[in-house]
């Protein structure tokens, strides 16, 4: 030290020196202030909640692509001339790389919002943030929501990469190699074995009790059943899935599960059970609490636009998104409203499925379709579903709607779709035709000469002064639709069910985002006897309207490669 | 840079360890801190005559002051002559004097001299510069400098610092930005060293880095606030630009320093100055829109397009219909509109400045008032300006300097640029030119009230010039204190503290009346009231250690070790309404509750900058300057590979050296009468640039809304690695004096090396985003730079300077990730950026002419692929695109650089021509090979809608077999045909008469005034250029990507001035 160095001055030098070097870390580690670092967040279960509601606020943002890959591809939706070209490369099968609406971007945007909120719950659970609820609750839910992100993934590109950490570094941004893909049966296989792994108790629909914090009321939307459905139905996916993999007793049984969730629930706080209609197609007879399509107004329409809470359409929805105007933007209001950019519209077969179907009564045409699925404004079909509640007067303030991601009908149909490749045709054809009370004639339904057991028992008996067994309501898919009841061939009873099946899957999901897997799920299974079956069914669409390209569609999907659209990494 | 770590690790320490670096560093500086060692040298004295004379008129300068730094003293007597005494050969005499200019003269082993000095304020290689720790003749810095003493700038009055620098440093390119007062310009030195950090220099104003950033943008369309502008040219006393890699300020110096000392007392008297200055702003030359008759026939024909629309419903409309009826007046007007909201108008300015003090305390005090309209009506803005600069001797050992400055301005603006819906420029080019201004009834009567939004939804011009407010309000505040205590004759503590205050308030209205209401998703917005805040708090302290010493008369060494901390705050918080009562109601506070939109970001950082610096002047020939910064951010990612780790915190290390060598000293040279000075320089540096974003090191959440619940989701792919920005800076130089000073030359040649450059990197589908922010980028400039200033005519009445600068900065992308080129687009302009290849060059169509006929489209083969994706077929009247690939395909992929918006050659001509006491000053500035897209023509020549065209449309293609260079019309312009292309690049070459200033100093009688000159000062006063549009210079924003877009900005006005300064 300098001799001449005044002795303060020194001391206040050091000093400054000093305090400049041991704040150094902290001088450097300046948390911003107006968004959160990863050591702010994941800090206890509402941190863990922020996660799940952020993960299902951009899960909504899918919504349209979802629609328009699973409805477009299909045979039931179609361009209209104002669409773009990427929009008439998806209906014709002939997709590019570049195409807006084939990126699978979003979705891996959202999966990767997932594998964070995953990764970190499970250090939560470590670091005990979490108790073992709270962590399995918000772990499933995500996990379970992955899971139904990469199967629509699998649905559409094949062959995809799985990821399930959080992205890390910015080391491989564009490395390839660092996501190798896997096919889509090997994706199945993961996906089971991910869900598997989940405690059977956790895969109930998540309610206020079991996460009080996680499900707090919200603006118009009431705690209950119209703030739960807002999340996945677990317990339906893992049967999705098992069909997609051909475990069908294991898919029977998740279905089953679901469709008896009102003999396993009661009323409650939290839910709204109606013991003898949750989940079951029913009809009972109150003449106005019936989905049946029936009356000037047809009250199988609520299903799509009641509100959330409404105790009949409740029955029916098993999972929703909420498509507010206050919070979101309807993308569904500009595709199909005639009065808007109007890119899309029902395809001339769906329109005559429903106009060819036979009623109960005799009449022509099903209830389900004009005025319901599809309906003609100014001369413009089209699709019903999303514009029941929107004037185009007031284009600003009616766009509120719901997205139905899954519904009892899904779900019968579905079931019915496991047993028939289990032997239970009949049961399957009853299902979708008239009901279990008046396919079984108010019996429990008989397998091979003994009443049959889990998970294709029901009790439809309807006693005199007794308790009516828990399935006396059922009336079946068609039943619902006062259509007459279908008739299959006993020469080829399985194929020819499945057929109905899927015929039927049109006519009652029409445009909910199902159809393109329900076909390519079939296509698949039967690629070994029928390699046609895909393009013979999208091949008709074409055939509909006389369309030139119905050839070329037909060739390019007899090709089995081009089921899948192009991955642009 | 790894090469360093070890080395600067201890050197860093070292630094930090006061004591072990008092006594291992053994440094001096020529300066007068050594005055008190006369009499130590040993050697035996040398005595050198010489004479002093006038350079102009050869006549014997009496009592000018002689010195030999630290040794001795004289004065030259009456005929000129002095002795003085030396101790060696290799000193240097510093002659200076009242009213001449400073010389520092070299024996050059002689011991006799002649010395001619020119006037005070004569530019030379002499003039002192400052610099970092020093203020030092050029003719000693071993940098590529310019140093500016800008002698007051009193005839300068409407000039922001920014704008004053175009044209005066070689190798700078200041762009003025628009028009608008006081909106400054964008300052580019040796072209673009970033594409996404900052590319503006770091300033330095009296030690304190001045902060000239905005943390957010105006919520004004096309308005930046100027912060430099809150400085006042008039208090500037000198401005010294360090071209290359003086690493000093680290990280921060990456783009160049600006030092800039403000005026400070030169002595105790009193001194009082006044100066009052008015004048006028010219408006600009109407752009060649189309008058009523032809918009008409322009209108049907564009109409007609429309598929469907038949011409019995086109004619049905009211403004197609001639019959009288009751809108026949509102339809069959012609309005030039363009006068309707610009026009010229009036600028005053007012300024005072006292300076004076004791031999305890001087002061210098100024206040500013400046008043001044814009182009567009009812812009104008008002400034206030205050500045306190303190001296004090609190001791012999400890001196003390305050300085304190307030700026408050005030500016009615207009939206300018992009605000199709509001800009009154732009509304007026397109704005049918059938209608009028003012609503008119069935009889033809003119109301006072302006019209509504017309009939085709465009907003009234007048309506947004007369009845939009918009308001920005500026407060700076800058105060800093500091104190240097000499413990003696070789140490010096120095250290400085002060903070940065700044905040800008905007408020804004867009009214109901004469605007055409704006449609969300979910509401319609009939009015808009909009208010912004940003607010910056900064602390800055620089302290360092001074040491100087004097091995002997020919070697001194002057060093310095210290640290620069700075933390900033940045806040902005902004606010959109909509829908109030009424137009009356123009707060937020009244708009509808549900609607509103409010948003804003907080940003914080912190910056330590450990210096070290060593200048080492071997006999006054010889200098050499090491420089030493070592970086610590709170900015920088903690796992950047290879840099410094000190605690967990990642440090930039940058070093830099600069030799120069007086070759005009040497002895060899003494006989050469022609070259006076020749030195020579080079230096090699890094420097770095910190502005990589506050906490891109880090993952982020962000809040994504679950319906009113608010969830966190990732919100990009934090990168712990991220880290400045490095620039290699190697420059080689040269100036020369010829002819006693009469001529002066530097000649620069440099090579910039921009590594770890930032770069928004694609990112790979699996992430789910779409890009992560990497220091994957590269990219050099190269260029050459050359300043000449002379005296072309050197008479006792009649004096000519002339002077000369040109710069050519080449830029070339070296380094990019992934593909090697990326696409960006600003203002409908796309840029492509590709290794090999300057950063931002246009990247679009080419066309070549137009399809005369239906049958020579069809017979070109080519298709067109719309924008939906689809293909379709030319037609007669479409652009004849060229297809650069031969796929028969016009799309995306035939798109080629068709232009560069970087100048090929910038510089400036000028001229000071002083007779008796005139003297005129003409400033030519000048660009030369740059290209321009005109996104005004692109609109006003798009024939795609109702929008009013220029002239050149009504030359449209209109039957087959025309020949015309301008397309059909096309309602919606299905086929593209004004997609970006060459059609809209334009040269953006020009010549411009900067500014023309002409001085006349009063002789004056008595002893009341001290002097007294009248000024008259005009600006921009012709423009030569090929550019159709307003002006060929504006800078919208300062990034590479916004280069050469002209997106409509308040173009240039020339103005005049008249002004007169006193002093008593």
């Amino acid at each position: 030290m300098n001799r001449n160095l005044s002795g303060l001055i020194k001391k206040a030098f050091l000093l400054v020196i000093c305090i400049s070097l041991a704040s150094c870390k902290k001088m450097y580690d300046i948390q911003p202030e107006d968004s959160l670092t990863g050591s702010q967040v994941y800090q206890n279960v509402y941190d863990a909640d922020a996660a799940v509601l952020g993960i299902y606020g951009q899960f909504i943002g899918l919504a349209d692509r979802y629609i328009i890959l699973n409805e477009l591809r299909g045979d039931l939706l179609d361009i209209t001339p104002n669409a773009n070209n990427y929009l008439k490369q998806l209906n014709v099968h002939n997709v590019t790389s570049d195409n807006p609406y084939a990126d699978p971007r979003p979705f891996y945007k959202v999966i990767n919002s997932c594998n964070d909120a995953l990764k970190n719950f499970t250090i939560m659970h470590n670091n005990k943030l979490l108790d073992d609820n709270q962590y399995y609750q918000r772990y499933s839910d995500i996990g379970v929501l992955r899971c139904w992100l990469y199967l629509q993934l699998g649905i559409h590109y094949g062959n995809i990469p799985y990821i399930t950490e959080p992205v890390s570094t910015v080391n491989d941004l564009n490395n390839e190699a660092q996501f190798p893909k896997i096919t889509f049966d090997q994706l199945l296989d993961k996906l089971i074995a991910f869900t598997e792994a989940i405690p059977k108790p956790y895969l109930t629909q998540n309610t206020s009790v079991t996460s009080p914090t996680l499900l707090l009321p919200s603006g118009t939307y009431v705690l209950k059943d119209g703030v739960f459905k807002f999340f996945i139905h677990k317990r339906s996916f893992l049967g999705d899935l098992n069909l997609w993999k051909g475990n069908y007793l294991a898919a029977a049984s998740y279905y089953k599960d679901v469709m008896e969730t009102a003999g396993t629930l009661t009323n409650s706080v939290d839910y709204d059970i109606q013991l003898y209609d949750t989940y079951r197609v029913t009809n009972d007879n109150s003449g106005r609490n019936t989905l049946l399509t029936i009356g000037t107004i047809n009250p199988w329409m609520s299903i799509f636009y009641n509100p959330l809470a409404e105790p009949e359409t409740n029955r029916e929805r098993m999972w929703t998104l909420p498509l507010d105007q206050t919070y979101n933007t309807n993308p569904f209001i500009p595709l199909f409203s005639s009065t808007s950019s109007y890119l899309l519209k029902p395809s001339a077969l769906a329109i005559n499925n429903w106009d060819n179907q036979v009623r109960s009564d005799g009449g022509l045409s099903d209830r389900r379709g004009l005025n319901a699925s599809y309906r003609i404004t100014g001369g413009k079909v089209e699709v019903g579903k999303y514009l029941a509640t929107y004037n185009p007067l007031l284009p600003l303030s009616t766009t509120t709607g719901i997205l139905v991601m899954y519904r009892a009908g899904a779900l019968h149909l579905r079931y019915a779709e496991a047993i028939n490749q289990l032997g239970r045709s009949m049961l399957a054809g009853v299902l979708i035709n008239d009901g279990v009370y008046t396919g079984l004639n108010g019996q429990p339904n008989q397998y091979n000469g003994a009443p049959d057991v889990y998970p294709f028992n029901f009790n439809p008996v309807k006693p005199t002064g007794g308790i009516n067994g828990p399935w006396y309501r059922s009336i079946g898919i068609r039943g619902r639709a006062v259509d007459a009841k279908v008739t299959f061939d006993p020469a080829n009873l399985v194929t020819d069910t499945e057929n109905k099946i899927i015929d039927e899957d049109g006519l009652e999901l029409a445009y909910e985002g199902y159809r393109w897997a329900d076909l390519l799920r079939i296509a698949l299974k039967r690629y070994g006897t029928d390699p046609n079956y895909l393009a013979n069914k999208i091949g008709a669409k074409f055939d509909a309207t006389g369309s030139p390209d119905a050839a070329t569609v037909r060739a390019r999907l007899s090709n089995k490669a081009n089921w899948y659209l192009p991955f642009k990494w | 840079m790894h090469f360093f770590t070890k080395s600067v690790k201890i050197l860093l320490l070292q630094s930090l360890m006061v004591s072990v670096a008092a006594t291992q560093l053994h440094a001096q500086q020529a300066d007068s801190l050594t005055r008190t060692k006369i009499g130590l040298a040993t050697k035996a004295k040398i005595v050198i005559n010489g004479t002093v004379k006038e350079g102009a008129t050869g006549k014997p300068l009496a009592g000018i002051s002689i010195s030999v730094g630290g040794y001795s003293a004289a004065l030259t007597d009456d005929k000129g002559q002095f002795k003085i005494n030396v101790t060696n050969y290799d000193a240097v005499i510093t002659v200076s004097g009242p009213g001449y200019q400073r010389k520092v003269v070299a024996l050059k082993g002689k011991s006799s001299v002649n010395i001619s000095l020119f006037e005070e304020g004569y530019v030379s290689q002499y003039d002192l510069t400052t610099l970092p720790y020093s203020v030092v003749p050029k003719n000693q810095v071993p940098f590529a400098v310019t140093s500016i003493n800008t002698q007051g700038t009193w005839n300068r009055a409407l000039e922001t610092p920014d704008s004053y620098l175009q044209g005066r440093v070689a190798g700078l390119d200041v762009v003025r930005r628009s028009g608008t007062p006081d909106i400054g310009a964008d300052m580019l030195l040796r072209g673009y060293n970033s594409l996404y950090a900052t590319t503006q220099p770091l300033i330095v104003v009296d030690g304190i880095i001045y902060d000239n950033n905005n943390y957010a943008k105006s919520i004004i369309a096309g308005h930046v606030t100027n912060h430099f502008a809150d400085i006042d040219l008039k208090d500037i006393d000198n401005i010294t630009v360090i071209k290359d890699g003086n690493s000093t300020y680290g990280t921060r110096g990456g783009n160049g320093v600006i030092l800039i000392t403000t005026g400070r007392a030169k002595d105790v008297a009193t001194r009082l100055d006044f100066a009052a200055y008015g004048g006028i702003n010219a408006s600009v030359k109407s752009l060649p829109v189309m008058g009523a008759d032809n918009y008409r026939i322009y209108l049907a024909d564009v109409l007609k397009t429309i598929p469907g629309v038949t011409d019995a419903q086109i004619q049905a409309q009211p403004y197609f219909n001639d019959n009288p009826n009751p809108n026949y007046y509102t339809y069959h007007q012609n309005t030039d509109w363009q006068k309707q909201v610009m026009g010229s108008s009036a600028s005053q300015n007012y300024y005072m400045k006292v300076t004076g003090g004791d031999n305890i305390a001087t002061y210098a005090l100024s206040v500013g008032y400046l008043g001044n309209h814009g182009l567009t009506n009812n812009t104008n803005l008002t400034r206030y300006e205050s500045r306190f600069n303190a001296t004090l001797n609190l001791s012999r050992k400890l001196t003390s300097r305050v300085n304190l400055a307030f700026a408050k301005s005030e500016q009615n603006l207009r939206d300018q640029g992009q605000a199709y819906n509001t800009n009154p420029l732009y509304l007026s080019l397109i704005k049918a030119p059938f209608m009028f201004p003012y609503q008119i009834s069935g009889t033809g009567i003119q109301s006072p009230n302006i019209a509504k939004a017309d009939t085709f939804g465009v907003s009234n011009p007048i309506a947004a010039a007369n009845k939009i407010q918009e308001l920005n309000r500026n407060y700076r505040f800058v105060g800093s204190v500091a104190f240097d205590y000499q413990f003696n004759k070789e140490f010096a503590l120095k250290t400085i503290g002060g903070l940065t205050y700044d905040k800008v308030r905007e408020n804004g209205f867009y009214p109901s009346n004469g605007i055409a209401p704006i449609t969300y998703s979910s509401f319609v917005a009939n009015d808009v009231s909009f208010a912004n805040v940003q607010r910056l708090f900064s602390l800055y302290t620089d302290t360092r250690l001074q040491y100087n010493h004097e091995f002997n008369k020919s070697n001194q060494v002057a060093a310095n070790v210290g640290f620069r901390y700075n933390r900033s705050d940045s806040e902005s918080d902004y606010g959109y309404g909509f829908n109030t009562a009424s137009d009356d109601f123009v707060s937020l506070g009244g708009a509808n509750n549900a609607t509103r939109i409010v948003g804003g970001s907080l940003g914080k950082w912190n910056w330590l900058n450990t210096y070290a610096n060593v200048d080492y002047n071997a006999m006054n020939k010889y200098f050499l300057s090491f420089n030493l910064a070592v970086d610590g951010s709170s900015r920088f990612g903690p796992e950047i590979s290879g840099a410094l780790g000190i605690n967990g915190a990642k440090y930039a290390v940058l070093p830099s050296v600069a030799a120069s060598w007086l070759v005009s000293s040497e002895i060899f040279m003494a006989d050469n009468h022609l070259i006076e000075l020749l030195k020579l320089r080079a230096s090699y540096g890094l420097v770095g640039n910190d502005d990589i974003g506050n906490y891109n090191s880090k993952s982020l959440y962000t809040s994504q809304n679950f319906l009113s619940r608010q969830g966190l989701v990732p919100s990009g792919i934090g990168n712990p690695g991220v880290q400045w920005e490095g620039v290699a800076k190697l420059n080689v130089g040269l100036d020369a004096g010829f002819m006693n000073g009469r001529l002066n030359v530097s000649v620069d040649v440099y090579n910039d090396k921009v590594s770890k450059m930032l770069i928004y990197q694609y990112a790979n589908t699996g992430t789910g985003f779409n890009y992560a922010i990497t220091n994957s980028g590269g990219m050099r400039n190269n260029g050459i730079e050359l300043d000449i200033t002379g005296r072309v005519i050197n008479k006792a009445a009649f004096k000519w300077d002339m002077g000369l600068n040109l710069s050519a900065n080449r830029n070339k992308v070296t380094t990019l990730p992934d593909g090697n080129s990326f696409i960006s687009s600003y203002g409908g302009a796309t840029f492509i950026t590709q290794v090999g290849q300057a950063a931002n060059l246009f990247y679009g169509y080419k066309t070549n002419g137009i399809y005369i006929s239906n049958a020579e489209a069809s017979a070109s083969g080519l298709t067109n692929k719309l924008a939906s994706g689809y293909t379709a077929a030319f037609q007669g009247g479409d652009v004849r695109f060229v297809d650069t690939n031969g796929d028969k395909v016009i799309d995306e992929k035939d798109r080629q650089v068709i232009g560069d918006p970087n100048p090929d050659l910038i510089g400036a001509y000028s001229n000071r021509i002083t007779y008796k006491r005139w003297s005129l000053d003409a400033m030519f500035a000048f660009s030369l090979g740059n290209d321009i897209y005109n996104s005004t023509r692109a609109n006003l020549e798009s024939l795609s809608d109702v929008r009013n065209q220029t002239l050149a449309v009504v030359n449209r293609w209109r039957v087959d077999g025309q020949v015309t260079d301008v397309p059909r019309a096309s309602y919606g312009d299905p086929g593209a045909n004004s997609r970006f292309s060459d059609r809209w690049i334009e040269n953006g070459s020009y010549l411009r008469l900067r500014t023309l200033s002409l001085s006349y100093n009063v002789p004056l009688k008595g002893n009341f005034l001290r002097s007294a000159t009248v000024y008259a000062t005009g600006n921009n006063l012709f423009t030569v250029t090929k550019y159709l549009g307003y002006d060929p210079e504006f800078s919208a924003l300062g990034s590479a990507f916004s280069r050469g877009v002209d997106i409509g900005l308040e173009p240039m006005v020339t103005s005049m001035q008249l002004g007169v300064r006193i002093g008593l």
